[in-house]
């Protein structure tokens, strides 16, 4: 008898703490239907009281997230026209001054409990979830897997080369961008490259589990990386797994028939990092207006090496451009884009005309 | 035992912060900004009193009766888990601008230790029900007077200039040691023992 009696009261204790719980849930965060605006002219009907991006998913518009909504990547980045309440202190440390002055929000902060009015550009709007199958795996290094996705649903895909999906990792709901690798008028298929980094989540999933033939379900597509001007001449830093968005804008411009000058520096370790290397020595062959200069970190004693070593920055830096005109595209870690910026601000290169992409 | 004994005593003399060192961790970081800290000691007070408020007809009526005072902690745990997710949904719909300051410390008043500390004063001192919601007020005060001596001492030090390594929690440390030793000057005047 004195068995039950501890129990009965925890039962008692516990079921008038839930029915409390229950009756200011239901009257305390019951914040009725509200209206999302977006651009002035779609309005969404939804359940307030929920997350912004969760409930802009809810209704098939995916913004792009590597964090799962925690506000710590600030890549579903709004711009809010009203609605939104003051700004958190989370979201401050994300956004930069100016973003915050123009009412740049992140959707995952930002908790829906009145009508709210937002804008979001045309690529946001564009993306969608796709479901996939693996089709082909294979290595390019000892840490570098490129993989191919066959879509099943929708079946096609359009995007513009130089932008990245979101892969949904399974089990988590986190997501991670990878930039699209495959040329942009194959549409049925993308083919993506992952490095693989030691406690990364998405990475590990993909070189440890991924299988051909598994369903990949990812969003897109996303991002704004991309040629902005073909009359310009232009020039691509790569470095690392940079190279994924750049070879899909190479294959676009020759497919184009890009008749000005292009150069391709590309920023790797050693010879076995050096992807596509072939390829680009071949294509620099036949082009006249392609240049590739590949430079190599820490070249092994069997690479033979002879081209250029140092950093990427340090080759540019070396290089004597005839104009400080071009068009620079940057992609790789953020201290390569950092040190490459630099480097052209000496040379002369105007910041307006260096556009980055971070991986 | 007076009410007002009580009630001061546990502002001053048996401050639950400065005597007891209960409560140090919000007490540190919701103290960077005077505003910050009132309102964290708003919600410690609120939290504490209704945990009293609460806590006292359970144990005098649930859990003496039975005997089963054993279960004192965990049922006074998850009282306080309870209103501290009460109090987070009151302050989120009423007062959002408090809510995005206090972020996560509000719902670390769940284990904030100066509330079950009052709890567990409460029912070893053998207090009556008014006596105990006068010594919860009395602590919650208590709390929010250090918290707001603490902040405003902060707010001064962005000003001054202090040696390398006691810069940050360092100082912050001495200052509540200093502050603890001139709320014990009130030692002579009241006491609870």
């Amino acid at each position: 008898m004195d068995f039950f009696v501890p129990v009965l009261i925890m039962i008692c204790v516990s079921a008038l703490l839930g029915l409390a719980l229950y009756l200011a849930d239901k009257f305390l965060a019951d914040y009725g239907e509200c209206n999302i605006r977006i651009n002035d002219n779609i309005s969404l009907r939804v359940q307030g009281g929920k997350k912004l991006s969760e409930l802009l998913a809810d209704n098939k518009i995916f913004l792009p997230s590597s964090c799962a909504g925690k506000g710590t990547c600030g890549h579903c980045r709004v711009t809010v026209k009203t609605g939104a309440g003051e700004i958190l202190p989370t979201e401050k440390t994300l956004l930069s001054r100016t973003e915050i002055y123009n009412n740049v929000r992140l959707a995952c902060q930002i908790k829906v409990k009145s009508d709210i009015s937002i804008n979001l550009t045309q690529d946001t709007l564009s993306a969608h979830l796709f479901e996939s199958e693996t089709e082909h795996i294979r290595d390019l290094s000892s840490d570098l897997k490129e993989i191919r996705l066959r879509l099943i649903k929708p079946a096609c895909i359009d995007f513009n080369a130089g932008q990245y999906i979101q892969l949904i990792i399974p089990g988590t709901g986190e997501q991670r961008a990878y930039s699209i690798v495959s040329p942009q008028d194959i549409k049925n298929k993308i083919t993506l490259i992952v490095k693989f980094v030691s406690g990364g989540l998405c990475s590990t999933y993909i070189h440890r589990k991924l299988k051909k033939g598994d369903k990949v379900y990812f969003t897109g597509p996303h991002g704004s990386f991309g040629v902005k001007d073909f009359s310009r001449d232009i020039i691509f830093v790569a470095g690392g797994c940079g190279i994924a968005p750049i070879r899909s804008i190479i294959d676009a411009l020759m497919k184009k028939g890009f008749q000005n000058e292009l150069k391709y520096f590309f920023g790797a370790r050693s010879k076995e990092n050096l992807y596509f290397y072939d390829q680009y020595r071949r294509l620099a062959g036949e082009r006249k207006n392609f240049e590739f200069i590949p430079v190599l970190s820490h070249p092994l004693k069997e690479d033979n090496w002879r081209g250029e070593t140092g950093f990427v920055h340090e080759a540019i830096e070396k290089y004597s451009f005839r104009s400080t005109d071009y068009h620079v595209y940057v992609c790789g870690p953020p201290v390569m884009i950092e040190s490459v910026i630099s480097v052209l601000e000496a040379k002369g290169f105007s910041t307006d005309n260096i556009f980055t992409d971070n991986i | 035992m007076k009410l007002w004994v009580i009630f001061f005593a546990s502002i001053f003399t048996n401050n639950i912060v400065l005597t007891y060192f209960l409560g140090i961790c919000p007490f540190l970081s919701m103290t960077s900004e005077i505003s910050t800290s009132a309102g964290m000691g708003f919600a410690v007070t609120f939290v504490m009193i209704m945990t009293c408020a609460i806590i006292w007809p359970v144990n005098h009526y649930l859990l003496v009766p039975f005997g089963a005072q054993y279960l004192q902690l965990v049922v006074y745990i998850m009282v306080i888990a309870v209103l501290v997710q009460v109090v987070e949904l009151i302050i989120d719909r009423y007062y959002p601008v408090l809510y995005v300051r206090m972020g996560v410390f509000l719902s670390l008043i769940t284990v904030n230790c100066a509330i079950l500390g009052v709890a567990l004063f409460m029912t070893l001192r053998d207090y009556g029900y008014i006596e105990s919601l006068v010594f919860s007020a009395g602590c919650g005060i208590g709390w929010m007077l250090a918290a707001l001596a603490m902040a405003g001492a902060r707010a001064k030090l962005r000003f001054s200039d202090i040696p390398e390594p006691l810069r940050g929690i360092g100082i912050s440390l001495v200052i509540a040691s200093i502050l603890s030793m001139g709320f014990m000057g009130f030692a002579g005047w009241i006491n609870l023992r």
